[in-house]
């Protein structure tokens, strides 16, 4: 086993096969016994990848990642404007409207002319127009120029120039550039290699980089990145790493694992839900809700994720830590009671041992799955079925009923929530999903509709009655490598921490992110062996090692 | 630019065209305050009211109606409250009271196109895909449905564009909430984006536009910004040679944008001097909507579009302060509801309440139709009003959402496309139902088709195979 570099915070990460550099494309060596994996979750034997890439396909910037490459073109510069949200994939009219209503921002706040190799008020010339050209357009396209795509921007400034003189040029040069699918669309031919299978090419270090780059740091490759490339660097292993290792030390990587916590945890939304902030909840039933409680509790998520970063990158460490990151009203929602005295100030606490664990007993993720007067063990268990479990449910057919399920006096019968969801989806054209669902959301019942932790829970008879039942939060996961029962949120987030499966599915959940796309079927050799790294190492920076030199990242496969 | 022509002469030589009529002939005039009208040509316009989740029906998925007597409430708020010819608008349409002798609600008109492809006879994405498209439906690489073909709205845009050459060919703007994707498309597979904030649709459209002409410095960008596309467009041939099949395709409808906005940018020296509306950031429903119809108005009477669509997710009106405001998260949560209000059903205790909170929330939306309807007649043009000649489609994906139904739609038409629909009325296409069965012969195939006809397109049929029968709805015109 090989210790994969010194600088991945705290702990050194083991990366279980051994990459020998055997092969010269930074691919891990196939045909070799790769020796058992590190840790103790995986325990499968696991396969060298086979060296295979998906087709090339053009990708577009995210409107997240096209704001931040304008800004690493164009040293720091803030824009008024950004690409449509949540379009990703998508191009549509929108987005045409607001890549030209970018480009002309940026000429009208001229911070393009600090790129230019001469005073571009009083002495441009046609070298210094060219020169321009030379230095800025193999930057915003992030490799050289092809003599094609110099003789295309020459002429368009040449032809400017003469029309209506050098600023004029430069202008109209620099708004070509920025709403060119050059910029726009990421772009990959990959080199011929003969080592390599049939229909597979190796990945240009530019190409590379730019991989690294908008997975890591989600912009554009910085000029260290583009030196790597040209260097010849990022065409070995050695290269790969050691760039990757750069960038994962660097303040940028945190808010790529922070955003993926988020995305994954929904907080920002679906078009299914509103987003954390937004979501409503019966301040009546609950009054400690506020605004300041939600944006605390988003707050607290960005901060354990950094924590555990800092403290070497451990997965499990995420769904077990006491650790939380609170004010007066997120302490006062999880009963601390030495934490701060106002909701300006926060402050490390340790939680109660007996009631709370990691990210799936804390209040962002509970609020989020509810509904707005009760909490909701069907959001709660589908979510972690499906989406930290990665178990596809499907769509509810048509007639299945989204009304809240709450408790209390029902014909006569006091019912706790558990046992009105019971009764509401036994059914026989519900069970099917729902035997899967409801346990694996019961053991979170302690937490109500905005994450307070309850012994009982409460309710009226129509005559006045008051009354409380015991809540049930026995539960367990029927369709993963975790079928024991157990009971609460603390066992639940024990259960998860120790999942194989619950690393498979984050691993294949980060791989995804990396290549902003769906899985190719050429690519499931390589998801294999990333999830099984994973599983063994349960580190999330490891993760990334392991995506970032697997066959599928490093190479492409020709477009028919 | 020489490039320019290369890429597209036909289009360009036509523009240039038209554009140099409009400098010769005074063919703007100031007419009413805040709009410019044309004396020669009435334009025709079309606006889509999309609102998701459907609205209070008994409309089942199948041949059948709630009966009220179950679990299921038996009321169909949407319908007129005479069963007559002469329409009398029923609960969720009165705040459009005022326009009732310019609207038309068609009962009994079904998407056929998800009735008869989707699982269940109806389901989320399938309805949403099929709604404007009423098209074939395909299963993309992620196991979602996927439209055939494009929306009527931009098939309506396409077509008005070529006749009365505008900036933007269509307008979309969306008050977010609950949905399950957009039902406007600009092809197969193609899904629209649509502006949900006030002040960026603002921004794009109304860029140049001020209260006393043409900007000249809007002129002078005009062939600046030109240039620019030309040179952009050069990038996309030389991109083009290097990739695969597939690519091209991705490249070639982003090209297609691109022309569409070169086609923009050359009419916008025609465009006439208006009043732009009043706009602010806000992320609250409450406020956007309202201000989103009104960019709509403002859009249409200054001649920057000849079709606009708004596009409502399933939101809680929580400001309306109905008696239910702050049971639900989600409109569609509120909706399902409506299987258990019946006199058998779980929440038959709230059963009141809830017809309140829902007749609140859909007329909140009939409201924002309403401000619409409004701006446009007060509008006079050739023999009537702006609305007059127009067409406005308000619709849904589901008539009853809480069985994600999309038998018997909500239908309402307003504005007659010029005379060509007979308005006031009120037009049953099922067959009587005695017996709480439900059959129709008409659907959304139909209407789309008739649509087009107001709008002098001679088309014979409108989206996929699945209609009983092809052409247009009988007895609108």
């Amino acid at each position: 086993m090989m210790a994969l570099g010194a600088c991945l915070g705290e702990t050194t990460v083991q990366l279980s096969p051994k990459h020998g550099g055997t092969n010269p494309d930074g691919t891990p060596p196939t045909g070799q016994n790769p020796g058992g994996p590190a840790g103790s979750a995986g325990g499968e034997p696991h396969t060298p990848p086979a060296i295979d890439a998906a087709p090339a396909q053009l990708r577009r910037l995210s409107p997240e990642q096209f704001t931040n490459s304008v800004s690493e073109l164009l040293g720091g510069i803030s824009l008024p404007l950004g690409l449509p949200d949540g379009e990703v994939s998508d191009v549509s009219m929108l987005t045409i409207e607001r890549l030209d209503q970018i480009a002309e921002a940026v000429i009208a706040s001229k911070a393009h002319h600090a790129q230019v190799p001469c005073a571009v008020e009083t002495s441009g010339t046609t070298t210094c127009g060219h020169g321009f050209i030379d230095a800025f357009a193999p930057r915003a396209f992030r490799r050289p120029l092809t003599d094609d795509e110099r003789t295309w921007l020459r002429d368009i400034f040449d032809q400017a120039k003469t029309a209506h003189g050098f600023v004029h040029a430069i202008d109209m040069t620099t708004q070509v550039i920025l709403q060119s699918p050059q910029f726009f669309y990421l772009h990959e031919e990959g080199v011929a290699d003969a080592s390599l299978p049939e229909g597979v090419r190796r990945l240009s270090g530019y190409e590379r980089a730019s991989r690294l780059s908008y997975f890591l740091w989600n912009t554009a490759p910085d000029q260290t990145l583009l030196e790597a490339a040209a260097n010849g660097e990022l065409d070995t292993p050695e290269g790969v790493r050691a760039q990757t290792e750069r960038m994962l030390a660097d303040e940028r990587s945190r808010a790529m694992f922070r955003r993926f916590v988020i995305d994954w945890l929904e907080l920002d939304g679906t078009s299914l839900h509103p987003a954390l902030e937004e979501v409503v909840r019966d301040n009546a039933v609950f009054p400690l809700d506020s605004k300041v409680l939600r944006s605390a509790m988003r707050t607290e998520v960005e901060a354990l994720v950094d924590r555990v970063l800092e403290q070497g990158g451990t997965f499990s460490t995420l769904l077990t830590t006491r650790d939380a990151y609170v004010n007066q009203t997120l302490a006062k929602l999880y009963g601390v009671s030495d934490g701060p005295a106002d909701d300006q100030t926060f402050k490390w606490v340790t939680l109660n041992a007996q009631q709370r664990a990691g990210l799936f007993t804390r209040g962002a993720f509970l609020l989020l799955q509810s509904n707005a007067q009760v909490k909701s063990p069907i959001r709660r268990g589908a979510f972690l079925v499906e989406h930290v479990l990665c178990r596809e449910l499907g769509e509810p057919p048509p007639n299945a009923n989204d009304t809240p399920i709450v408790g209390g006096n029902i014909e006569g019968q006091r019912l706790t929530v558990r046992d009105a969801v019971h009764l509401n989806t036994s059914g026989p054209s519900c069970s099917g999903c729902h035997s899967i669902i409801n346990p694996a959301g019961f053991p979170l019942d302690h937490y109500n509709g905005i994450g307070q932790y309850e012994e009982v829970e409460t309710g009226k008879d129509e005559d006045g009655t008051a009354w409380e039942l015991p809540i049930d939060a026995s539960g367990q996961f029927v369709v993963a490598d975790i079928k024991d029962p157990f009971s609460g949120g603390v066992a639940l987030s024990e259960v998860l921490a120790k999942s194989k499966d619950v690393r498979h599915c984050v691993a294949e959940r980060l791989f995804t992110h990396a290549f902003a796309r769906h899985t190719d079927p050429h690519e499931a050799s390589s998801l294999d062996w990333v999830k099984a790294e994973f599983a063994a190492t349960d580190n999330l920076r490891a993760l990334v090692l392991a995506i970032v030199q697997s066959p599928a990242f490093l190479h492409v496969r020709s477009q028919p | 630019m020489a490039n320019r022509r290369t890429f597209h002469p036909d289009r360009r030589a036509f523009l240039r065209g038209a554009g140099s009529l409009a400098i010769g002939l005074p063919l703007l005039q100031y007419t009413h305050g805040d709009a410019w009208a044309q004396s020669a040509v009435v334009r025709k316009r079309f606006i889509v009211f999309f609102e998701h989740g459907g609205t209070i029906s008994t409309a089942g998925r199948g041949h059948w109606r709630d009966s009220g007597t179950g679990n299921h409430h038996g009321w169909d708020d949407w319908w007129p409250s005479d069963p007559g010819e002469a329409l009398k608008f029923g609960p969720i349409h009165q705040p459009l009271l005022p326009w009732q002798s310019k609207c038309i609600v068609p009962r009994g008109i079904d998407n056929m196109a998800c009735t008869k492809q989707a699982p269940y006879k109806g389901s989320h994405g399938w309805a949403n895909v099929t709604a404007l498209t009423a098209s074939q439906v395909t299963t993309g690489s992620d196991g979602k449905p996927k439209a055939g073909g494009p929306s009527i709205d931009h098939v309506i845009a396409q077509r008005l564009a070529k006749k009365w050459p505008v900036p933007f060919s269509s307008i979309h703007l969306y008050v977010p909430a609950h949905n399950y994707g957009t039902p406007f498309m600009s092809g197969a597979s193609a899904p629209v984006s649509s502006e949900s904030d006030p002040v960026k649709a603002f921004n794009t459209l109304f860029a140049g536009v001020t209260g006393s002409g043409p900007d000249p410095a809007v002129v002078a960008m005009r062939e600046r910004k030109l240039s620019v596309l030309d040179g952009v467009v050069s990038g996309f041939s030389r991109l083009r040679a290097r990739v695969g099949a597939e690519d091209r395709a991705t490249l070639d409808q982003h090209l297609e944008f691109i022309r569409e906005l070169e086609t923009r940018v050359d009419a916008l020296s025609d465009v006439a001097a208006c009043t732009p509306p009043n706009v602010s950031s806000s992320t609250s429903a409450q406020v956007k909507g309202p201000m989103m119809a009104d960019i709509i108005v403002a859009a249409l009477r200054c001649g920057l579009t000849n079709v606009a669509t708004l596009n409502v997710g399933d939101l809680i009106t929580s400001w309306l302060n109905g008696p239910l405001a702050s049971k639900y998260d989600l409109g569609h949560s509120m909706h399902h509801d409506g299987r258990d209000v019946g006199p058998t059903g779980p929440d038959n205790a709230i059963a009141e309440k809830w017809r309140q909170e829902m007749q609140l929330n859909r007329q909140w939306r009939m409201g924002l139709v309403a401000r619409i309807l409004d701006g446009l007649d007060k509008i006079p043009e050739g023999n009537g009003t702006m609305l007059d000649n127009s067409v406005v489609l308000c619709t849904s994906e589901f008539s009853d959402g809480s069985v994600h139904s999309s038998s018997d739609l909500p239908i309402l038409l307003a504005g007659s496309g010029g005379g060509y629909f007979k308005t006031g009325r009120h037009l049953v296409y099922e067959t009587p139902d005695p017996d709480n069965s439900y059959a129709t012969r008409s659907s959304t195939h139909n209407l789309f088709t008739s649509i087009l006809h107001a709008f002098d397109q001679t088309d014979a049929h409108f989206g996929s195979t699945h209609a009983t029968f092809t052409g247009p709805l009988p007895g609108l015109n």
